[in-house]
């Protein structure tokens, strides 16, 4: 007897919620509070399985929920919805977190702010969860808040002193995209007269007279996507909010909290189709986002930071392929990355926890001791770099179809992305496992745990599989239009640009280490606002000497001038000195007369002023003070007398208005 | 239509009004204040429901009123026994000759 589809699509938010309340309720349980969570996301991932084998999944349309209040012409609802759409997202994201927070199980084991820890990332993911299968713009915007919410939790419980900063302004650059993105909505609540998805997406085919409207909320909401999805230029948040442990970056920071970004626009793209102007923007931001994220991710010297810089660099290249009008490709593109970055970014964390650090120049060698977790990352990060037949190259190859079919163009773009993507984490996979010139290596070894190394494995053998399987069975299940493919030219183009990648910078990092190169330190200057204004300050400090030097030169013409006229002057002194005592004779004469006429008037001033009107106001100041002390007797002091006066009051005003009344009528 | 004239109803709520005054302005104690101004809100509800009920007893503003004056007669009663704990607590009485510091 299957439980019925309404119990299961309910289930899938909340077995994690109820696996935070639990993990919160029993947190001085030590063995327990780290299986909770694990607990909680296998309940949703099974729940989303039965439901999507009960039925093909292309078929599905659940829909839970209904009218909450209306409140005028706006009527708000909550409900969760289920096609084929959110089905698999809501599976892709299920099933990370449940390998992450089995991770974070085995990860998390000595520190000390675990229970809040894990009870934090149950409730990330219920979010999550809510936010991917929501039916009702309140609710979306409700669970996107609460995934902030979480992510600025997981981030402060770090105990380290930038954390706090880091979380603060993860959580604010994400508020103020928010706002935007609250506009947005409201507006296409109002336009709509309902929060449900279904009456928004209608919008589109209502016609002229909310099609002039349109655009405005719809950019505001792309703006707040970007926001979320850390792309230029609202991505200074994402690298500081490295500071975080490494299962928080490969849940949140990676695959799904800034994924909330595209998913948004995607659940929205029935309205996006028709607005060219705002798809083209999005597409301008998430291409120049993804080269200038891939550029500066070659100079990181931080092995957590070059994957932070890639997941923007990716997450740009979704929103291209969105803003190509070919949401297949985001979609597919979206499930790849997830899988890839997360293992990457778990794999990192085994790195800090054996060797202790992860940076780069502090790294290095490891691989004859960490083979295993060597190979994973090396599986993952050809994934990363798009080589056949592994999950990036099929995703890659779809989203470079996308922007070949409507954006052309721009397609030769994507080969060089293709390079620089393939240059940096090859650089990072160098510089961590192999030997290089300088290189220490770490000099005591912690094994990774087998609890660290399983969903890694999981991760990196979905990352093999993932590709060839999503190409075939996708575009089935979700019933949207795939690109037509690229021709042989292209492919053999993207492929020698991946082995260009790996080639350089493997002699770059056998020659130098991983020292960063100056192909990307021109993009990292401008991209971070600081450096640029310093360059910009540089510039006119050297500018400056040169007009000093003008001036001089300026300045000592005019003063040859000065001169000459000054001995000019000279020669004809004394006659002008004999002139000027003359005039000062008489106007000595002229300022005698006038003092003493002056103080003749002054006197007869001052005289009559002290009779007449000094005493006068002596006499008024007196009598005022006498009238203000007889006055002040009537502040008796005792609260019932001036109660009493206030009655008084109230009643001559109430008289004086009858009697008013009287007279007028 | 009730058999009891509206003069009655208006002659009571005069005498409640007039006690309230009374009240108000006569008693020493705050809490012996404060219950007059209660006084003074529920007579001028009673006019309100009288005059409702003789002159539009079709049209409920009249009862919308006379809840809104209960409704402020109570947050201001909170308000009032809010500010005479806190003077409590200053001078240990709640007598109203205790406060003469408006004296000229």
């Amino acid at each position: 007897m299957s439980p019925p589809p309404d119990a299961l699509l309910l289930a899938v938010p909340l077995a994690p919620l109820t696996a935070m309340l639990a993990g919160i309720a029993g947190r001085r349980r030590a063995r327990l509070v780290a299986w909770w969570p694990v607990a909680g996301t296998a309940l949703s991932v099974a729940a989303l399985l039965w439901l999507g084998l009960a039925q093909p999944v292309a078929a599905l349309g659940l829909r839970l929920g209904g009218a909450w209040f209306d409140a005028g012409a706006l009527r708000l609802t909550l409900g969760l919805r289920l096609d084929a759409l959110s089905w698999t997202v809501a599976l892709l994201v299920a099933a990370v977190a449940l390998a992450v927070n089995v991770f974070a199980a085995a990860f998390m084991r000595e520190q000390s702010e675990r229970a809040g820890f894990h009870a934090a990332m149950s409730g990330f993911a219920a979010a999550m969860l809510t936010l991917v299968l929501a039916d009702s713009l309140v609710l979306l915007f409700a669970a996107w808040e609460w995934v902030g919410a979480a992510s600025w939790l997981l981030i402060a419980l770090r105990r380290e002193p930038a954390a706090p900063a880091a979380a603060a302004k993860a959580f604010v650059m994400t508020r103020c995209g928010d706002l935007a993105l609250l506009a947005g909505w409201l507006l296409l609540a109002l336009l709509a007269g309902s929060t449900a998805l279904d009456a928004v997406l209608g919008l589109a085919a209502r016609g002229a007279p909310v099609d002039r409207w349109l655009p405005l909320p719809l950019l505001l909401i792309a703006v707040g996507a970007l926001t979320k999805s850390a792309q230029l230029p609202f991505s200074a948040w994402l690298p500081d909010a490295m500071v975080a442990q490494a299962p928080v970056s490969a849940l949140l920071h990676s695959a799904t909290m800034v994924a909330a970004g595209a998913w948004l626009l995607l659940r929205l793209f029935p309205l996006y189709e028709a607005q060219p102007l705002v798809l083209a923007l999005i597409f301008a931001v998430g291409l120049s986002g993804a080269l200038l994220a891939a550029l500066v991710a070659c100079v990181q010297r931080d092995l957590k930071r070059v994957l932070a810089w890639s997941t923007i660099s990716h997450l740009g290249q979704t929103l291209a392929a969105l803003g190509a009008a070919v949401p297949f490709a985001a979609v597919f593109h979206l499930c790849t990355h997830a899988v890839f970055k997360s293992a990457l970014f778990l794999a990192a964390g085994s790195v800090e926890h054996a060797a202790g650090s992860h940076r780069l120049d502090r790294l290095g060698e490891l691989r004859r001791r960490l083979p295993l977790l060597a190979g994973l990352f090396a599986v993952s990060a050809l994934a990363l770099a798009e080589v056949p037949p592994l999950a990036g190259f099929y995703s890659g190859e779809s989203v470079f179809a996308a922007v070949l079919q409507n954006r052309t163009a721009f397609a030769p773009l994507l080969p060089v992305l293709a390079f620089v993507s393939t240059f940096y984490i090859a650089r990072a996979y160098y510089a961590t496992f192999e030997r290089w010139p300088g290189a220490r290596g770490a000099s005591s070894l912690e094994p990774p745990r087998a609890g660290e190394l399983l969903p890694v494995l999981g991760l990196a053998v979905a990352a093999i599989v993932l590709g060839a399987w999503l190409a075939h069975s996708l575009p089935a299940v979700l019933g949207l239009s795939e690109p037509e493919p690229s021709d042989l030219g292209w492919r053999i183009t993207r492929l020698a640009a991946v082995v260009a990648g790996i080639c350089a910078a493997v002699f770059r990092v056998r020659a130098v280490g991983p020292a960063p190169a100056r192909i990307g330190a021109a993009a990292a200057a401008a991209v971070v606002p600081v450096r640029g204004v310093e360059r910009a300050l540089d510039r006119v400090a050297t500018g400056v000497p040169a007009l000093v030097h003008h001036g001089a030169r300026a300045t000592q013409t005019i003063e040859a001038a000065l001169d000459r006229a000054a001995s000019l002057l000279a020669r004809h002194a004394l006659r002008l000195a004999a002139l000027a005592h003359a005039l000062d004779q008489g106007l000595d004469r002229l300022g005698r007369a006038a003092t003493a006429r002056g103080a003749r008037a002054g006197v007869r001033v001052d005289a009559i002023e002290r009779r007449g009107f000094a005493a006068g106001a002596d006499r008024l100041a007196t009598a005022t003070a006498r009238w203000a002390r007889r006055a002040q007797r009537a502040q008796t002091g005792p609260l019932y007398a001036y109660t009493a006066a206030l009655f008084v009051w109230l009643l001559g005003g109430v008289v004086l208005l009858w009697l008013i009344g009287a007279a007028a009528a | 239509m009730s058999a009891v004239p509206l003069t009655a109803y208006l002659l009571v709520g005069a005498a409640l009004f007039a006690i309230g005054i009374y009240a108000v302005l006569a008693q020493r104690s705050a809490v012996m204040v404060l219950m007059g101004i209660e006084l003074l809100l529920n007579a001028t509800g009673l006019n309100a429901v009288a005059f409702w009920r003789h002159t539009a007893a079709h049209d409920y503003s009249g009862q919308i009123f006379t809840i809104l004056i209960v409704t402020i007669g109570a947050v201001e009663m909170a308000i009032g026994l809010g500010l005479m704990l806190l003077l409590f607590r200053r001078r240990r009485t709640v007598q109203l000759d205790a406060w003469q510091a408006l004296r000229g």
